[in-house]
C-alpha cells in the first residue's frame, strides 16, 4: 500500500518540504491561524532554514507541476482550487505578491 | 434550478436550532442528544461496555488510561474532576458538544472539559455533536456544524474565523461515542510520536506535521464501528474537479447565482477498516508548547478516488 504521507517519514523525498508545510498550514483542518502563519513566516526578512527549502521547492513546482508526485499536493491540502498549478499559483500570489516566482 | 434545493430543508428542526434557543430551557438540548442517539449508534453497544477490557494482555484498559490522562502533559489547563463536572453541566446549553457527556464517567467528564478550554476544535467537528446530518452538510455544503448562529451557520462562516468562509475536506467524520472519543484520545497521548511533539518547546516555524495512528491501536479492533462520516461523491472521477465544484456550486447558491456546477452530493462513507486517526498540532494557548488542534479520523481512500 502506498504511504499516502511519504513527506513524513522520508524529508528527502521530492518535494517533501512543499508538502509538509502545506499540509500543516493549508489542510481545512489545519488551526485556525495556520495560513497566516504561513505568510508571516513567508515574509519572515530571516527565514527559518524551512522556509528557504519551502520557497525552492515551491518555485521548482510552479515551473513544471507535473513533477509533483502524482495525488500528493491534494493529499497534503485538500484544497478547491480545481488543479495543482492554480493552488501553487494562489499561495505564491498570498506568500510573495508580485515576486517573480 | 431544479437541482437546487433549500439547505434547510433536510435539517431535523431540533437541530436547526441547536444553541440558538435563546430561553434558559434545556428541553432542546434533550430532544437534540435524544436524536443523536439514534444516529448512527443503532445496533452498537457503547464503548462504555469496554472501558474495562485492555486491547491486548497486560495492556492497561481504558478506564486506566482515562484515569491516568493528564491534561498538562497534553499541554491543556488542567480542571479537578469535580470542577470539570461543574464546568460540563454549567456550560452544556451554550456549548452544546458538552452535551452529551453529562452524567458520563467523570474521567471522560474531565477530558472533554480541559479539551473545551484548549485551543482546538475536535469536540465540535469531530465528536458525537455533529450529527451525521450536520457532518452531510459540513461537507456538502461548507457548513460549519460549531457555528451556533444559524444564520452565520448556511452562510458558511466559520466558527472560529470570524467573517471567513468554513473549509472542509473532501470528508466529514467524527467518533460519535463520548467514551470511545475519549478514549482514542487519552491513548494518543500516551503515544510515542505525539508525546515526540507534546514534549517540545515551541520552535520558530512551522509546527510538527499531523501524527497519524491505526484506529485499532486506540480503541480495539472494533474501534471503526464508532466511527461515521460522509464524502463527496466524485464529479467525473476527479477529487480535484469534485472540491473545485463543491465550492463553485456553493458559492453561486450563497450569492444567488445559477451554479454552472454540479450540486455537490454527500455519500455515507461505509468502510472506517484500516483508517487512521489523525492528531494535528498547533501553538498553545501560552506560545510555550503545542498542543493537539483537532482529533478525527481519516478514512482510507476508496478504489474509486485511490
Amino acid at each position: 500500500m502506498t504511504d499516502r504521507w511519504f513527506w513524513r517519514n522520508n524529508p528527502d523525498a521530492p518535494f517533501a518540504t512543499l508538502l509538509r508545510v502545506v499540509e500543516v498550514h493549508c489542510h481545512p483542518e489545519s488551526y485556525d491561524t495556520a495560513y497566516e502563519d504561513l505568510i508571516d513566516l513567508a515574509r519572515d526578512p530571516e527565514p527559518v532554514e524551512e522556509m528557504v527549502r519551502f520557497k525552492e521547492q515551491l518555485r521548482e513546482a510552479l515551473g513544471d507541476p507535473s513533477r509533483l508526485p502524482d495525488g500528493a499536493l491534494f493529499q497534503a491540502a485538500s484544497f478547491d482550487d480545481g488543479s495543482d498549478e492554480k493552488f501553487l499559483r494562489r499561495l505564491w500570489r498570498d506568500l510573495y505578491g508580485d515576486e517573480v516566482a | 434550478m431544479s437541482e437546487l434545493k433549500h439547505p434547510t430543508s433536510d435539517q431535523p428542526a431540533a437541530e436547526a436550532t441547536a444553541g440558538t434557543d435563546a430561553s434558559t430551557s434545556t428541553e432542546w438540548l434533550d430532544r437534540l442528544i435524544a436524536a443523536k442517539r439514534t444516529d448512527t449508534a443503532a445496533g452498537r453497544e457503547p464503548y462504555a461496555a469496554h472501558l474495562d477490557k485492555p486491547l491486548a494482555e497486560g495492556e492497561p484498559t481504558a478506564r486506566e488510561v482515562l484515569d491516568r490522562f493528564d491534561p498538562r502533559r497534553a499541554n491543556l489547563p488542567d480542571l479537578t474532576p469535580t470542577d470539570a463536572v461543574r464546568y460540563i453541566e454549567t456550560h452544556a446549553a451554550d456549548r452544546p458538544w458538552l452535551a452529551p457527556v453529562r452524567g458520563h464517567d467523570t474521567a471522560v467528564q474531565r477530558l472533554f472539559a480541559t479539551l473545551d478550554q484548549g485551543h482546538g476544535h475536535a469536540l465540535e467537528r469531530h465528536e458525537g455533536y455533529p450529527s451525521d446530518s450536520l457532518l452531510q452538510r459540513r461537507v456538502q455544503y461548507l457548513e460549519d456544524p460549531a457555528q451556533l448562529d444559524l444564520t452565520k451557520r448556511l452562510a458558511g462562516e466559520d466558527a472560529y474565523k470570524p467573517g471567513k468562509d468554513h473549509q472542509c475536506a473532501e470528508v466529514a467524520t467524527k467518533i460519535g461515542d463520548p467514551e470511545a472519543f475519549a478514549t482514542a484520545f487519552a491513548r494518543g497521548m500516551e503515544h510515542p510520536d505525539v508525546r515526540a511533539v507534546l514534549d517540545q518547546p515551541l520552535r520558530k516555524g512551522s509546527p510538527p506535521s499531523p501524527v497519524a495512528i491505526p484506529i485499532g491501536e486506540l480503541l480495539g479492533a472494533d474501534g471503526a464501528r464508532y466511527c461515521s462520516g460522509y464524502q463527496l461523491r466524485l464529479v467525473g472521477g476527479d477529487i480535484k474537479a469534485t472540491t473545485d465544484c463543491r465550492t463553485a456550486w456553493v458559492d453561486a447558491y450563497r450569492q444567488g447565482r445559477e451554479p454552472d456546477a454540479p450540486a455537490p452530493i454527500a455519500v455515507p462513507i461505509d468502510n472506517f477498516q484500516n483508517t487512521t486517526v489523525r492528531f494535528v498540532f498547533a501553538p498553545d494557548r501560552a506560545k510555550a508548547r503545542y498542543e493537539v488542534f483537532t482529533m478525527y479520523v481519516d478514512p482510507p481512500p476508496t478504489e474509486e478516488d485511490s
